[in-house]
């Protein structure tokens, strides 16, 4: 769990905004490079890590994305600060009085925060309009530094909370990147026969752009997609809840290959790898959706780690639950060796 | 400049201690006379002549919260002391009894209904996250009364220094550099306690000294950002320290600080009026009845953020206020009562 914990310090503290996801690259080498000897790099700048397998073997692709949620300069204004539009999904709520860093021409530091509460309009509501990042500089200055299109990221670095809990910006989906060099490290140790392709897409937030072209360069007989999912705090109501600490979710439904689906389960229980199984009645809101409907068909597994605060800057999840993750993943692909792989794809 | 180190440090309401050992260790290495009273004040004598009995104050406090509650989940329900707006609480990092961190973390947006989205929590549904997910696993490393603050964090943004506690510890910093220059002029300072709530450590400061005219020094609160009308925005960062006009129940001399503005220009300090008033705001209101009579300035150093983990203050401003305060204890020693 160490190299887990090793790799999200660094990662939760380099940046991926969506679209210049290359900035986490050195980061990535240093880690994947390790266990895989052959990377390669889409049109869509999806940055995949490999370790080859032999003749006959599955061609397998791991998928998590290396995007995270961030804001966008959409204007400097008169006095020289910044508004700002999501790029993915946020709630403005968790965006008051908050530290964040400028990627301009140059790195600087703001906040971002609203107007005092004696200043503000009527009603508590807050709105991306209402919303300003404050870089202290005059505004000809921050004209200069500060193209339109700037990314905009929280200022935080990530740290444990307790020794299995770790709280971070970008863990959606640092943690499935996590998980994956957790399945590289064990495979390394026990070579698979089949290949495999960990593919640390882009744009997931977006259109899933980066995930597709990920298959279309491996062309891959099944995928496995890690990401995070909704896990259960206090208010949070409904059934099916995911609790942090109980091992990954690993859910079924249309999204998702029935035999693999089993296999995963087959394989929890005689690793005692503990999994909460979840029905998945429409879509998975992942990578798995652009990946299942690629060319002739992916067969999809989807892995889920348990995160509270999702796409907000103090986002949770549990160290333990990314180690099984990857454990649940290298013995998925371990126990494709041999002959007969081919049918466990058939329907 | 003792900022940074007087922020990074847990200041609660009434539990300042370790900002008032912290003040004091500095006011003993340099020979200055302080004695703390019986709430926590430290009570400082600058000497020199003054024909007036002169008192500069500041508060030592910031605003806070307390654990009230653990539940069952492991997740923490807590009580704030003080006066904040709860929007700053959504996804923030606290410190519990300076040592156990925790997140105040809210629903994400996909578990939201539409109408939801952009609606701030209110405080009391708000819960701190140390990490525990048992009732056990909290009370092993929390107790109810746990104190909490911001997690320290100490930044540098353009020209503006931003952090935990920095509109709350702006005044003690601007008095303590004061007092370390060794200015002509006798004074009394007071660094006091409980100024987030009503000021009762500046009332039993002012019962003591028995002040002929006071100067509190604080941060003032400013709005100057474009989503702001002028006049609505209270204070301009850059424009140097404020003067109030009033608080929540009283009003202050105002020909008196218009004579002050007036003596702060003539020697080059550039000062502006505070126009707008924080109706929370009563210390100074309880603390004229301890000595009627006396001459008040209040003065503050404007303050962006003011009761979050990120207020922020230009350090230009910063250097006027230190040198408007030491204006201030010559110009109100000429002054008639």
């Amino acid at each position: 769990m160490q190299l887990i914990k090793d790799f999200l310090t660094e990662a939760c503290a380099a940046p991926s905004p969506q679209g210049r996801e290359f900035l986490i690259k050195p980061v990535l080498d240093r880690y994947f490079g390790r266990y895989c000897s052959d990377y390669a790099c889409t049109g869509n700048e999806s940055m995949i890590y490999s370790m080859p397998g032999v003749s006959g073997g599955a061609r397998i692709m791991l998928d998590a994305h290396i995007d995270e949620i961030a804001l966008m300069v959409s204007e400097v204004t008169e006095k020289g600060f910044l508004r700002v539009v999501p790029v993915g999904a946020v709630n403005p709520c968790c965006l008051v009085a908050k530290p964040v860093r400028v990627y301009g021409r140059e790195v600087l530091n703001g906040i971002i925060s609203q107007a005092p509460a004696f200043a503000r309009g009527k009603g508590d509501s807050v709105e991306f309009e209402e919303l300003l990042v404050d870089l202290g500089l005059p505004p000809e200055e921050v004209r200069e530094k500060v193209p339109v299109g700037s990314p905009v990221l929280h200022d935080r670095q990530p740290f444990l909370l307790t020794e299995d809990m770790i709280t971070g910006r970008g863990l959606d989906d640092r943690a499935g990147i996590a998980a994956m060099l957790e399945c590289a490290r064990l495979l390394a140790e026990n070579r698979p026969e089949s290949s495999v392709y960990f593919s640390c897409s882009t744009r997931e937030e977006g259109p899933g752009a980066g995930a597709l072209s990920s298959v279309n360069q491996i062309r891959p007989d099944l995928a496995i997609v890690i990401d995070v999912s909704g896990g259960y705090m206090p208010g949070k109501s409904g059934p099916q809840q995911v609790h942090l600490g109980k091992g990954p979710e690993v859910p079924f439904g249309n999204r998702i290959n029935q035999k693999l689906f089993e296999r995963l389960k087959q394989l929890s229980a005689e690793t005692e790898v503990p999994i909460q199984t979840v029905a998945a009645a429409g879509r998975t809101g992942d990578d798995t959706e652009v990946i299942m409907d690629a060319n002739e068909g992916v067969p999809c597994a989807l892995i889920s780690i348990p995160l509270c605060y999702m796409h907000t800057p103090v986002e949770v999840v549990s160290v333990r639950d990314i180690s099984q993750c990857g454990a649940l993943a290298a013995a998925l692909i371990k126990s494709l060796d041999g002959p007969g792989w081919e049918e466990l794809l058939c329907c | 400049m003792l900022l940074k180190e007087l922020c990074m440090l847990p200041g609660l309401t009434g539990y300042e201690a370790p900002v008032r050992d912290f003040i004091r260790s500095r006011l003993d290495e340099v020979g200055i006379a302080c004695r703390v009273d019986r709430l926590g004040n430290i009570i400082a004598e600058n000497p020199g002549p003054a024909d007036r009995k002169l008192m500069l104050t500041a508060d030592m406090d910031e605003v806070s919260m307390i654990v009230t509650g653990i539940e069952s989940s492991g997740w923490l329900k807590f009580g704030i002391t003080g006066h904040l707006d709860p929007s700053v609480l959504d996804s923030c990092d606290v410190l519990i009894e300076n040592s156990v961190s925790g997140v105040i973390g809210v629903k994400p947006i996909h578990a939201l209904k539409r109408e939801e989205r952009g609606k701030p929590v209110p405080a009391d549904a708000l819960l701190i996250d140390i990490g525990a997910r048992s009732r056990e696993e909290a009370e092993a490393r929390v107790q109810i009364g746990a104190k909490v603050t911001f997690a320290p964090r100490f930044r540098q943004l353009g020209c503006l220094v931003s952090g935990k506690a920095v509109d709350a510890r702006v005044g003690c910093s601007v008095l303590l550099d004061l007092l370390l220059k060794k200015p002509p002029i006798g004074f009394t300072a007071v660094f006091s306690v409980i100024g987030r709530l009503d000021g009762k450590g500046l009332k039993v400061g002012v019962n003591q000294v028995q002040p002929d005219a006071v100067v509190q020094i604080k941060a003032a609160e400013c709005a100057d950002l474009d989503t702001v009308k002028p006049e609505r925005q209270a204070a301009v960062l850059g424009d140097g320290p404020c003067f109030f006009m009033k608080d929540g129940g009283t009003v202050y001399d105002i020909a008196l600080a218009r004579r002050a503005r007036r003596a702060a220009e003539s020697e080059g300090i550039r000062t502006q009026l505070y126009r707008y008033c924080k109706t929370e705001n009563y210390d100074i209101h309880y603390a004229m009845l301890a000595k009627p009579g006396a001459d008040w300035l209040v003065m503050g150093v404007p303050c962006r953020y003011t009761e979050s983990p990120v207020a922020a203050l230009s350090l230009e401003d910063y250097r006027e206020s230190v040198r408007l305060a030491e204006m201030l204890t010559r110009f109100l020693t000429k002054e008639e009562a």
